[in-house]
Order: structure tokens, then C-alpha cells, then sequence
């Protein structure tokens, strides 16, 4: 680079250079010895030391002796001074030093001490500085102490966001990649040479910089000055970076060094911006900052999150200092463009911060796509961990070489073949496809706006449904402070985005592939879990086939009833999710807590006896787990996990289930969601996987019947018998909450009905304990090396074992479409409807009956009783003394009883087809009725032409309902933080 | 290709293989337990949805509406309260007192609408008197039938509607001819305004010459329908005008109480018969006596085609058979039946048309003219009779004996203008026959008193 370096006066006189050492210690004893060392060893730069100033700040351990004693040439002077001085100024005080004992130094030398300089270190930095006389910084490559192979820092400059860029991969070995001399931002302060003058006039390192960020800080400063700072990786300095990783508190860094690096990180950017672009940075750095901390929370970090708003607050919150300390800068810039220019591109490029972002997402997808990874392999590698001699170990390398010729051979077959003929040539992959499209045609009749059954219809938009959510009393009925059902909260959140309409048409339609996906995904790890090759994939097909068609086959569907069909879809991913209890490593037992917890809330919230079996099952399967293992309870991440899950649902749906126990509406935490009264279930529909329902009765009952059998004779195979009576195990606990629930006299007083209990959760879940165990005796059948008739025997039971899901597929295909239509006949007018949505006193009172067989009315307001709605309704308590009116009008009506009517905030009577003529004639004689036209013949209609009264269907919403709504939301965010998967950073640290 | 299960659980069942096999145990006796569990869950029925019936309470508004036409309504009550009742004729409203034992009489050619509320409601009763005779007033219904009207030169009748209340009604008439069911698109969804009435003149609506039956029924609203009934012997005699009673329904026996003009009375009778029902039947008809009832001799039972009108003369039919004391005719069919008995004597029309069954204390107002009260029971009872005189005072009070299907005639005191009939014990019907020159049956009405009370709950849906 440089030419005949020895001829001219002045490359002697650069030679003769002298370089003041300038080394900082803080309790730093545990390094500091070999740092001396490294000091003591610098050969090739011929007595250019002209001086050792050590700056010792008050260490307790010492460290101060240490460097006195060294034998160091020339010898150390050691500054001692007080224990809460900061580096840069004990840097200054260094420097005071210097210009005593070294008033010729050109350089000095910064070293901290825990970093200790290559023999050749301080050689190369002047050789360089020599080769390069513009240089007034260089700074020597970093590598990680103690490992000493890894790059720490090979130069660094800062992004727009404040981030420390260092254009390194995280744990890049060095092999000399980054070996090129380059002009850089800064250079770390461990190992820098700088010119004493340039220091000086650059006012030293910022002692508003403690710890962090100083050299960042120093290299702006000195780029804006136009001086140049050069990375030397010829010179090699080992740093232990003791500060940042936190292995060493000192008053200076506290217990917050992420608190320090961010306040360094902003006070840089803002100290140094350029006066044009500073309004931007400022408000730039809020908005990231904001951004940042809503990152942090997502991955559970809330310490950081802090961190960063105390840094952004305490930088903010000191205008004046900043303003002082831009002016100090603006002294020592040099204001052409050349220079701007230069500091522009030594930054790191606009684009980075982007970049980093996007790592952050692809961070976590790929944890998620690792969460997915599943719980019997990671069972099986921690026990060979555990103890590599056991079988268990032995085992897994056999099944492992077992695996490795399955998939090799599979990888030979399809080698020369492209991914098109890879699926056409497999069965299982081309069945799948066609069972998801023919679900998704067999569910034509909810393609778009669906009703029937149990199903009401949808209201227009989502905010119906926030209103009715958010809102402590409805204008319904007769007004009402009964809770809206808890699942109006994922519908209305998924309606926001897609519209209402298109909810619950998707909840139905997806029912069948999304219930196939889950219970594919949950069979394949419980096979796992039974044989580490796991069960074949016929078999899943079979299985999750089989379970993803009770939705339809148990009339669910058909019916209307929503809320199983949602359950349905739910539960495998709920089992799936559970199985993560079974995890060896405790932080995914955690993590699969909260997002069983959050599935389990999900599914409770559609269908809310669902919680009880839970807690049934959950309590029977940890004892039974104590009683295997002794000892296993004490561990809090073993019950802890189950507990949390459990707990987390009624804590989720307390804005529901709490107002619905206080306003006497308890009986909806034992009945299932949809239009009631549902229908009762009985024993042979528990047993068929049937909810009973006459109009949408399901499949035939042997087709359920069958699922029984083949589930009994799962326990043949004495292979899988185990995993097989686990699952029967659970289904005689579902069973006997079941025999219990049916106990529990309910009452629904708003409609004087006698109800039992909604039984159809424990349906679908008694149906995919039954499947599950099908789909282990199968498997154990299948890998069972058997006699020759004993296989037959199975071909012929896997025939059997085929009727049920082709059957119900068959079926469904024929009877599948139950009661659901694309609307429903109302009995009101629709002018009725638009008047009624225009306030909530509008109501109208539809009547049915007659004086003979006596008459039943509802309030319909707004526009009818949408999905929710009617839930709210029937769980209201009776207005008495409407149906004291309603009596009263149908039987004799008065103006009075008109009167009474317009109070309680009606504006329109319906009689509904056949009309009652006596009823019809009494309310065509009284006064304050108007007729009114109806759709048809047989329906009557009057508008009541008195004072309409919106006292009694409104109400205020108490503060405590508003306030759960806050908590409810705080803690679906912290559940929605603690399902999230742990990142793959946080672990390696 | 491993066939090896792995897992402590599986090696634990292998090793308990050797001695007694806990899972083959248990592999029994859970699906026993599952399904015996299952068992456990029955569910009470579903409970049907029986009807409710309704329960009766004391009437708060009571209607009653006298047709127009005539010279005065005579209104009284057989409730015990006294009080002004709200009476509207024609665009005119008016208080009416009323009370127990008096009749007041609004004189007036007009439909008089009387309202009666609260304790006034129970108990209204009225009958209307003039030209055409008398009739009965009657609370609006909602279906009612009138058996025998004509529709042509000789024979005409009018349908007079009115409506009591302010909002409008709708009335549809149905008319069976002597072929069956005529089709008179004119007579269906007949608009009577709020508080207003409408003649219908049947001659204009149906031209036609046979007797026929009109069916009317309100479909909205409230409607008191009567029909006036002319017969105009066309230059033989005077026009001579009848209100027929309406017959509240078919029935498979139909008593005519009361033989205008007497057993022995000469003149034309005609008997009018229609079958509403869907199959053919036949009337057998009797003579009802004091004593008994009795078929004629020589007399074949009538056959009525279903949906037809069918038209009787009586006197060749009856000739030669000795009436006696007879009071009026009875007539039994399979299936449900309307009848109306038509006299024409001396140039007088007038109708007997099957009346209502009275469970109770009912009172009539007497036309000029009342002459006896005919009564007839199905069942042995007694009813105690109390004619009162325009102050209000008994005369002649006397109880009268029913025997079972027997029929009695109590001569009415002269200066009677209320007649109080009391069932003890039983249900009978009864009519007030008035004399010549304004001949009239007209039947007994048991007031309204109660209404039905709906049972009322809430719906779900």
C-alpha cells in the first residue's frame, strides 16, 4: 500500500511515533491477568510504548494490585479512583494522565480489562497507522474470549434504529473472511488506537455514554470531523465483553444493561443526527420503540420491553443535556458535503432495520414449524439422553435406522420423479384431496348464508355482534343483563376481517378438512407415541376420515348446531396441543399449557360442558400418572401445565360465565350453544355418536355402533393394549360425566322449559376417544408379526374397519344437507324489521296459538334474533309482567293493555299464521291498534298507535362487566404471548 | 420393518403377561363400564307440547249489536250491575242506562251498537222490534250461518253487517245453492268500515231463483251480521219482511222451537235444509210435542246432497197428520246440518231457525207482541221463569219442569216486557213467540259473560 516506507523524514518520524497504553480496569481480576500478559508479550513495536496508564475505578477485587504489580515496561502508573466513575471518564482521566507522564504520545492505546491484545496486536494497529497517516482511529478485530475463534466485531456502525451493526453472522468462526483493512463507522474501544490529538479534540469519549455505545458515539463524532477510522484486522484483541453479556454489574450498568445499550443506542442517534433530519429521528425512534416493545412482549420478553421505554423516557426526558451535547458536536463538525456524504455511507444501509425485522418473523415460523415436530420423538431422544446404555436409547437408534431405510427407500422410489408424479403415483395424497373436495361439495347447503336448526341467522355486521359482546344489557326481549355467549367473541373477531356472513359459512363449510387436518396431525403423534415408525398412513387416512365426518354423522351439522361442529373442528388440535404435556422439556410443557389453555377456553366457549369432562379427565389421568409414577406431582412443571389449561378457560370466559352465574343465568355453562331448547341426548345416542336432534337425526345408528366394536376390539392386539384402555379409561370418565350431567335438573325460566344438560361435547369426545382407540388396536394389528390367519382375520377387520368413514361419507352424501337453508320465513313483515331497526323501542310482539291450545309470544327488536342473540333470550328471566299483558291482550284486550304494551316498547302485534280469529277479533275491537298488513292471509298484524317507551328494554352497563372486558382482554393477549413458540435466539442463549 | 412397541407401559403389560393379565381384565370390564354408564343417561322425554287450555274469567267488554231497520232496540242486561252503556247509532254515541230487570228502548231505524264495560259487560242482552218484526241482537261472531235466504224476485234478502269497532273488518260470505257451492267471487273479502255497516242486497250480488245458505265469516276485524228476509207475493199481497236469526253452526240435531201461527195454523211452511260437509245425508224429521217427539207416519227421511240447499215444502208432506199440540220440529242427520223452518201465514213470514243451547240465567227483552215463551230441553231440568213488568216488578213468576227431550209453552203476562229464564240443573232453548200481526220466533240468547283466558308463556323462537 504504501510506497518506500523508510525513505522520507516524515515515515521516520511516524515511525518514532509514540503510543500511550491506556487500560481501564473494574473489578476485573478474572481477566486481568492474562490481559497484563497479553500487554507484556507486544513485540515489533520497539519501546514505542512510552507510557502504561492504568485507570482503576474503585474495584473491591484487587484488580488495581494486579496492574501494579505486572511487569510491564514501562511500568504502569495506576489511577485509582472513586467506583462510580464511567469509562469515558476514566478515559479522560487516563488522558490527564498521558499529557504527565507522556506529553511526546502521538497514540494512545484504550484497552479495558477483559480484553487482552495478540502479541502482534498493537504492532499491526501502528504498522497500519503508519501505511495510512489519514488514519486517526484503527481498531483491531474482535474475537470472542474465551472460546478465541469466534467473531465478535470486525468494525461496527449503526442503523437507523440505533441497532449496533456489526455485518457479521451470529457465532461466525474467524478463518480470515473478514481480513481487508477497510475504512469503517467505529471500531470497538477495546484495542483502539487513536491519535491523542484527535481525542482531545473530540472532547474525549461522551460520559453521557457510561458503559455502551461511547465508541459508536467517538466514531460518528470523529467521521463528522472528517476523520478517518480504519479496522485493522491484523490486529486481533480478545474480548470477554463482560459488560454486555452481564457477567459483570457495576453500579454504572445496573441490573438493566438492555435499559443502558438502548438509552446509548438512541442518545447516539439523537446527539449526533444531522439538524435537518432530527425532527424525523425523533419521532422515527417513538414510533420504534413502540414497535420494539410490542415485539418484545410478543416473545415474551416484557423486562426488555421496559428497558426500551425507560431508555426512550430517560433520553427524551433530557432536551437540555442533548441539546448541549449536539452543541459540543456541532463544534468539532465539518460541514461540507463531502464529509456528510461519507458518514452517509459509512452508516449502515436504510434497509437493514427491515431486514432484521423479517429475521425476527422467520424466527419465529421456524419455532412454530419446530413446535410441530412432534412430542413422541423428543420423548424418546430425551430418554436415550437420559441414559444411553437403556433400551430406550438402543431402541431409538434402530428405529432411527429403521426410518432412515423406510424414507431412503421411499427417497429411491421418487428420486427421478417431479412432485406432480410424486402425488399422482401416492394413493394416500390423492384420496386425501379427494376427500377435502368432496367435504367441501357435501357441504353446499352453508355456501354462503346459512340457517336452520339450532343455527340462527347471522346479523349484518360484525359490530352487532361487539355491541352484543361489549354491551352489560341488551335491548332484547324485554331488556335483559343476561351475557352474550362467549363464542361471539372468536366469531365476531373473524367477522371483522371476513364478514359475518362469511363466519359461520366457513366454520361450517372448513368443518370436515379442518377436523381431518387436526385429527391426521393428532393420530399421526399418537402413533408415534405407540411405535416410533408410527402408524401407516392408510390408517390415518381411515381414522381421521372417520372422526372428521361426525360432525355430519352425528347430526351436528345438520342441525345447525354450530357450536359441536365447531368443537369438532377444534378438539384434535386441543388433543394435539395436550400432548405436549408429555413433553421432557419443561418450557414446552409450559408453552403447550397456555395453548391447550387457549384451545380449551376456544372449544369451552362453543361448547361449555365440554370444561367439566376436561377437568374430570384431567384430574383421573394426573392421578392415575401419580400412581404409575411416584413422585411425578411433586414437580410443579408436570401438574402445573394441566392445571394452568384448565384454569385459563373459566379465567378467558369471565366476562361470560361470571355475569351469566350473577344475573341467574347459570344454566348456561351446562347447556349446549345454539337456538334452544336443543335436543336431549340419550344413551344410545352417546353411545352411536348422535346429538339426538329428530330433524337432522345423522347417519344410521350402526354406522356409530360399528366405531364401538372396532373400538372394543382394539383391545385385542396385546401390543397396543395399553394405549388403547387409556383412551377406553377416559371415555368411562367422559361417560360418567356424562351419567352425572344428566342429573342436574336445569330449568329455562324465560321459556318454562325443563332442559337437560347439553351432552353433545361429550358426543363428539366420547367419538374421538372411540376412533383413537380404533386407529392404536389397528396399528397394533397391523405391526404385529402374526400368523397367516391371523392376518386375514385383520384384512378382513380393516374391510369392516373401511364401513365407517365410507359409510358416513355415502351418507352424507345422500341426507347430509339436514334442516339448513339458505334463509329462514320469518313471521314478520319485512317493513317491520326496518322500522324495528331503527330504535329498540320498535319492537314486535309476534304471538302464536290459540285460546284453545294457548299462546306463546316473543319480542323480536332490531333486526330479529341473530346468532347470540337468541341465546341471551332464552336465558333471560321471564318478563311477568309482559306475559301478564300478552294474557291480557290476547284474552281481552283494553286500551290500557295497548297502553302497556307501547311502555315496554312495542310497536308492532303479530299474530303468526293460522291466526286465532276470537284473538284476532279482540285485537281488532280495541282501541290504540291499528291493523296493520302481513305477508300472508293467515297472519294478522296491528301497530299499537300509543306513546312507544324505550324505558324498560334499556339499561345502563355496570362498571364491573366493563372492567372484566379489560382484564378478559389482558389476559388473552399475555395467553396469546405464552402459547407463542419458544424462539430459537432465546434458546441458544 | 420394526414391529416393536415401544414404551414402559407396553413392556410393563408384556412382563405381567407371566401371571394374571391386569389388561385383559381391565380390556373387559371398561367397554362393560362405558356402556353401562352410557345406559345410566335417560334422558327425561322430551315434553310434548300438550295444549294449554284456557281458563274463563269475568267479561270486561261486551258487545252487542241490534240490526237496523226496525222501529226501536229494546237493551237490558242480566247482570247485577246498573249503568250507562256506550251506545252508538249510527254516527251518534249515547249513554244508555241499564240494570238488572229494566229494558230501555232507543228508538231508531239504525244499527244500534251497545258497549257494555267492566261490570256492565257481563250479561248484555237486547232484542230489536218494528215492521219487520223482531229479532234478537247479537254479540259480533265470527262465523255465523243463514239458512234459507233468497235471492231473486219473490224472495230476497238483504245482509246487513255491521261493525262495532273503529278499525275496518273483512267478511267473507260463502253461498250454498241447491246444486252445491255458488261461486260469487263478489262475496268474498267484503270491507265493512270501522264503526259502519253494509247491505248486501243478495238479488243484486246472486240473482238466482233457489233457496240459499249463506256462510259468514269475519276474517279481520269484528262483524255482527243479520239478514232481512222479504217475500213479495208480486201483486198477490203485501211484501212482508222477517230478520232471519243467524244459526251459530251445523249440527247434526237441529231443534225448531216454535211453530208460527200454531200447530193448526194455515199457511205455507217451508223447510230449508243445507249440508255443508263433503258426503250426502239424510235428515230424519219428528214432531216435537209437550209430551214427546214423533216421527210422522208415511214421512221419508230427507236427503241432503253434500254442500247443497235443500228446499221442503212441508204442507203436502205433513198432510193429513194431526200436529196437536205440537211446538216445533226436530231433525236428526249423520252429518252436521243448517235448517231453517219458513212460515208464511195470513201474508206473515217467519223464520225458526235452531237456537243456541242456555246454561244460564239469560233475559229477553219482549217485543210488542210476545205471547209465549217456548222451552225445550235434551235433558230433564227445570227453569225458573220471571216475567217483569216495565217497573221492574215479577209477575207470575213460576218454574217449569222439562222432562227429557219434552218441550213446554208458558203463556207470557199481559204487561210483560222482560222475561228472566233460569236453567236449574241443567241446559235447555228457548224462543219467544210473538203473535200475529208481526209473527216472529225469536230464539233466546244466553249473554255473554265470560271470555277466555289464553294461557300465555314466552317463546323461544
Amino acid at each position: 500500500m504504501s510506497t518506500a516506507p523508510s525513505s522520507t523524514a516524515a515515515d521516520r518520524a511516524a515511525r518514532d511515533e509514540q503510543v500511550a497504553v491506556l487500560l481501564v480496569s473494574h473489578d476485573g481480576a478474572r481477566w486481568l491477568p492474562t490481559v497484563l500478559e497479553g500487554l507484556a508479550a507486544q513485540h515489533g513495536v520497539d519501546g514505542r510504548i512510552a507510557a502504561c496508564v492504568a485507570v482503576d475505578t474503585g474495584s473491591r477485587d484487587g484488580s488495581a494490585d494486579l496492574v501494579r504489580g505486572a511487569p510491564l515496561d514501562p511500568a504502569p502508573h495506576v489511577v485509582e479512583t472513586r467506583g462510580g466513575t464511567s469509562y469515558p471518564e476514566a478515559v479522560g482521566l487516563g488522558l490527564d494522565h498521558v499529557r504527565e507522564v507522556a506529553p511526546h504520545a502521538v497514540w494512545v492505546w484504550l484497552l479495558h480489562d477483559d480484553a487482552t491484545p495478540a502479541p502482534d496486536a498493537l504492532a499491526a494497529l501502528l504498522a497500519q497507522a503508519q501505511a495510512r497517516p489519514e488514519a486517526a482511529l484503527l481498531g483491531p478485530k474482535l474475537r470472542e474470549w474465551p472460546s478465541l475463534r469466534r467473531l465478535l466485531e470486525v468494525g461496527v456502525t449503526i442503523s437507523g434504529t440505533g441497532r449496533r451493526e456489526l455485518g457479521l453472522e451470529r457465532g461466525e468462526y474467524d478463518q480470515g473472511q473478514h481480513d481487508e483493512v477497510r475504512e469503517v463507522l467505529a471500531v470497538n474501544t477495546a484495542g483502539l488506537l487513536v491519535r491523542r490529538e484527535v481525542l482531545e479534540q473530540l472532547g474525549g469519549l461522551d460520559p453521557q455514554l457510561p458503559v455502551f455505545g461511547n465508541d459508536l458515539d467517538l466514531g460518528l463524532r470523529a467521521a463528522a470531523a472528517g476523520h478517518t477510522t480504519l479496522v485493522v484486522p491484523q490486529a486481533v484483541v480478545f474480548h470477554a465483553e463482560a459488560a454486555h453479556r452481564g457477567v459483570r454489574r457495576t453500579p454504572l450498568t445496573g441490573r438493566h444493561t438492555h435499559y443502558q445499550e438502548r438509552r446509548a443506542a438512541l442518545w447516539t442517534l439523537l446527539a449526533n443526527a444531522p439538524s435537518r433530519s432530527l425532527p424525523l429521528t425523533l419521532v422515527r425512534l417513538v414510533l420504534g420503540t413502540l414497535l420494539r416493545m410490542l415485539g418484545f412482549f410478543l416473545v415474551r420478553s416484557p423486562g426488555e420491553a421496559l428497558d426500551d421505554l425507560a431508555a426512550l423516557v430517560s433520553v427524551y426526558g433530557q432536551p437540555a443535556r442533548l441539546r448541549a451535547a449536539r452543541r459540543e458536536r456541532r463544534a468539532t463538525r465539518v460541514d461540507d458535503d463531502a464529509t456528510r456524504a461519507r458518514v452517509r455511507e459509512l452508516r449502515a444501509p436504510w434497509w437493514l432495520p427491515y431486514r432484521h425485522g423479517l429475521d425476527a418473523v422467520g424466527d419465529v415460523v421456524s419455532a412454530l414449524t419446530d413446535q410441530a415436530s412432534d412430542v413422541a420423538q423428543r420423548r424418546r431422544a430425551a430418554a436415550a439422553e437420559a441414559d444411553p446404555s437403556s433400551m430406550a436409547a438402543l431402541r431409538l437408534q434402530r428405529d432411527a435406522s429403521d426410518l432412515d431405510a423406510v424414507e431412503e427407500d421411499d427417497e429411491q422410489r421418487y428420486a427421478d420423479t417431479g412432485v406432480v408424479a410424486r402425488f399422482a403415483t401416492n394413493p394416500v395424497a390423492l384420496l386425501l384431496v379427494l376427500v377435502v373436495v368432496a367435504a367441501l361439495v357435501l357441504a353446499r347447503p352453508a355456501w354462503g348464508a346459512v340457517v336452520g336448526g339450532a343455527l340462527a341467522p347471522v346479523p349484518d355486521a360484525a359490530g352487532d355482534w361487539w355491541s352484543l359482546l361489549t354491551r352489560g344489557w341488551h335491548p332484547l326481549g324485554s331488556g335483559t343483563d343476561v351475557p352474550a355467549p362467549a363464542y361471539l367473541l372468536p366469531l365476531a373477531l373473524v367477522a371483522t376481517v371476513v364478514g359475518t356472513t362469511a363466519t359461520v359459512s366457513a366454520l361450517m363449510v372448513l368443518a370436515v378438512p379442518l377436523s381431518l387436518w387436526g385429527a391426521w396431525r393428532l393420530l399421526r403423534v399418537v402413533g408415534r407415541f405407540v411405535s416410533p415408525l408410527g402408524a401407516p398412513r392408510w390408517l390415518l387416512l381411515a381414522g381421521s376420515l372417520t372422526y372428521a365426518l361426525v360432525p355430519l354423522t352425528s347430526g351436528a351439522w345438520g342441525g345447525g348446531r354450530l357450536g359441536l361442529v365447531v368443537l369438532a373442528t377444534v378438539l384434535p388440535w386441543l388433543g394435539h396441543a395436550a400432548l405436549g404435556f408429555a413433553d421432557p422439556e419443561a418450557d414446552r410443557r409450559w408453552r403447550a399449557a397456555w395453548r391447550s389453555g387457549l384451545l380449551l377456553a376456544l372449544a369451552a366457549a362453543f361448547a361449555p360442558p365440554l370444561w367439566f369432562a376436561a377437568v374430570a379427565v384431567a384430574v383421573v389421568v394426573l392421578l392415575a400418572s401419580a400412581g404409575v409414577v411416584r413422585g411425578a406431582l411433586r414437580d410443579r412443571s408436570v401438574w402445573g401445565p394441566p392445571a394452568v389449561a384448565l384454569v385459563a378457560t373459566p379465567v378467558l370466559l369471565l366476562p361470560w360465565w361470571l355475569p351469566a352465574l350473577l344475573t341467574g343465568a347459570g344454566e348456561a355453562l351446562l347447556l349446549d350453544t345454539g337456538r334452544l331448547p336443543v335436543p336431549r341426548v340419550g344413551a344410545l345416542d352417546l353411545l352411536a355418536g348422535r346429538v339426538g336432534d329428530p330433524a337432522a337425526a345423522g347417519a344410521p345408528a350402526w354406522l356409530g355402533l360399528l366405531l364401538v366394536v372396532l373400538a372394543v376390539l382394539a383391545l385385542v392386539p396385546r401390543a397396543t393394549r395399553v394405549p388403547v384402555l387409556i383412551c377406553w379409561v377416559l371415555a368411562v370418565v367422559v361417560s360418567v360425566v356424562a351419567a352425572v350431567l344428566v342429573r342436574v335438573p336445569l330449568r329455562l325460566e324465560a321459556l318454562r322449559l325443563e332442559v337437560e344438560p347439553g351432552l353433545g361435547s361429550l358426543v363428539v369426545l366420547l367419538q374421538a376417544l372411540l376412533v383413537t382407540a380404533a386407529v392404536l388396536g389397528a396399528l397394533g394389528a397391523v405391526r404385529a408379526r402374526g400368523s397367516r390367519p391371523a392376518r386375514w382375520l385383520v384384512v378382513s377387520l380393516a374391510v369392516v374397519a373401511a364401513v365407517p368413514p365410507l359409510g358416513g361419507l355415502v351418507w352424507a352424501s345422500l341426507d347430509g344437507g339436514g334442516v339448513l337453508a339458505s334463509s329462514e320465513d320469518g313471521d314478520v313483515p319485512a317493513y317491520m324489521v326496518q322500522r324495528a331497526e331503527t330504535a329498540p323501542e320498535r319492537g314486535v310482539l309476534v304471538v302464536r296459538g290459540s285460546l284453545d291450545d294457548g299462546v306463546g309470544y316473543r319480542v323480536l327488536r332490531g333486526d330479529g334474533d341473530t346468532l347470540g342473540e337468541d341465546e341471551v333470550l332464552a336465558l333471560a328471566a321471564e318478563d311477568d309482567e309482559l306475559t301478564a299483558t300478552v294474557r291480557e291482550l290476547v284474552s281481552r284486550p283494553t286500551p290500557a293493555v295497548v297502553a302497556a304494551l307501547g311502555e315496554a316498547g312495542v310497536q308492532y302485534v303479530v299474530l303468526a299464521a293460522p291466526a286465532d280469529g276470537r284473538v284476532a277479533a279482540g285485537l281488532d275491537a280495541s282501541g290504540g291498534l291499528t291493523q296493520a298488513s302481513a305477508d300472508d292471509r293467515g297472519t294478522r298484524a296491528w301497530e299499537v298507535t300509543r306513546e312507544l317507551s324505550a324505558a324498560s328494554v334499556t339499561g345502563e352497563t355496570p362498571w364491573w362487566r366493563v372492567l372484566l372486558w379489560v382484564v378478559q382482554a389482558a389476559v388473552l393477549l399475555a395467553v396469546l404471548v405464552l402459547c407463542a413458540p419458544t424462539v430459537r435466539g432465546r434458546r441458544d442463549r | 420393518m420394526s414391529g416393536t412397541v415401544t414404551g414402559s407401559r407396553a413392556s410393563r403389560a408384556t412382563r405381567s403377561r407371566r401371571g394374571f393379565d391386569l389388561t385383559v381384565l381391565l380390556a373387559v370390564l371398561l367397554p362393560l363400564a362405558f356402556v353401562g354408564l352410557l345406559l345410566l343417561v335417560q334422558p327425561d322425554p322430551e315434553p310434548t307440547t300438550s295444549a294449554r287450555p284456557p281458563s274463563t274469567d269475568t267479561l270486561t267488554r261486551g258487545t252487542l249489536v241490534c240490526p237496523g231497520a226496525g222501529e226501536a232496540s229494546l237493551l237490558t242486561t242480566a247482570g247485577e250491575a246498573s249503568g250507562d252503556l256506550e251506545v252508538r247509532v249510527g254516527e251518534q254515541e249515547r249513554a244508555v242506562p241499564v240494570g238488572p230487570g229494566r229494558v230501555r228502548s232507543v228508538e231508531t231505524d239504525e244499527p244500534v251498537v251497545a258497549l257494555g264495560v267492566d261490570d256492565l259487560a257481563p250479561g248484555l242482552a237486547g232484542t230489536t222490534q218494528g215492521e219487520a218484526s223482531a229479532t234478537v241482537c247479537t254479540p259480533p261472531r265470527g262465523e255465523v250461518w243463514f239458512t234459507g235466504v233468497g235471492a231473486g224476485a219473490r224472495h230476497s234478502s238483504v245482509l246487513e253487517l255491521v261493525n262495532p269497532d273503529a278499525g275496518p273488518a273483512t267478511v267473507d260470505v260463502l253461498v250454498h245453492g241447491r246444486e252445491g257451492l255458488v261461486e260469487v267471487p263478489a262475496l268474498r273479502g267484503l270491507a265493512v268500515p270501522g264503526g259502519g255497516r253494509s247491505r248486501v242486497e243478495l238479488s243484486t250480488a246472486v240473482p238466482r231463483g233457489d233457496d240459499l245458505t249463506l256462510r259468514v265469516t269475519t276474517t279481520r276485524g269484528r262483524v255482527a251480521a243479520h239478514l232481512l228476509d222479504t217475500v213479495d207475493q208480486l201483486g198477490a199481497g203485501a211484501v212482508s219482511r222477517e230478520w232471519l236469526p243467524p244459526q251459530s253452526a251445523p249440527r247434526t240435531d237441529n231443534l225448531l222451537l216454535g211453530l208460527p201461527g200454531g200447530a193448526g195454523g194455515q199457511g205455507q211452511r217451508v223447510l230449508v235444509l243445507t249440508n255443508p260437509g263433503d258426503d250426502e245425508t239424510r235428515a230424519a224429521l219428528q214432531v216435537v210435542t209437550t209430551e214427546a217427539a214423533f216421527t210422522p207416519e208415511g214421512v221419508e227421511e230427507i236427503a241432503v246432497p253434500p254442500g247443497a240447499t235443500v228446499r221442503v215444502a212441508l204442507n203436502p208432506l205433513l198432510r193429513g197428520i194431526d200436529l196437536g199440540d205440537a211446538l216445533g220440529l226436530r231433525l236428526t242427520s249423520g252429518a252436521p246440518l243448517t235448517a231453517d223452518l219458513r212460515s208464511f201465514i195470513d201474508g206473515d213470514l217467519a223464520h225458526v231457525v235452531p237456537a243456541d243451547e242456555v246454561g244460564s240465567a239469560t233475559v229477553a227483552a219482549l217485543p210488542e207482541g210476545a205471547e209465549q215463551l217456548l222451552l225445550a230441553a235434551d235433558e230433564a231440568t227445570t227453569a225458573r221463569i220471571e216475567p217483569l213488568d216495565d217497573q221492574g216488578q215479577p209477575l207470575r213468576s213460576r218454574d217449569v219442569e222439562l222432562a227429557a227431550g219434552a218441550t213446554a209453552a208458558v203463556e207470557l203476562p199481559e204487561g210483560a216486557v222482560l222475561v228472566r229464564v233460569t236453567p236449574q240443573g241443567g241446559r235447555l232453548v228457548g224462543a219467544v213467540l210473538v203473535g200475529a200481526p208481526r209473527l216472529a220466533v225469536v230464539p233466546l240468547l244466553e249473554p255473554e259473560r265470560e271470555s277466555l283466558v289464553a294461557d300465555v308463556v314466552p317463546l323461544a323462537r
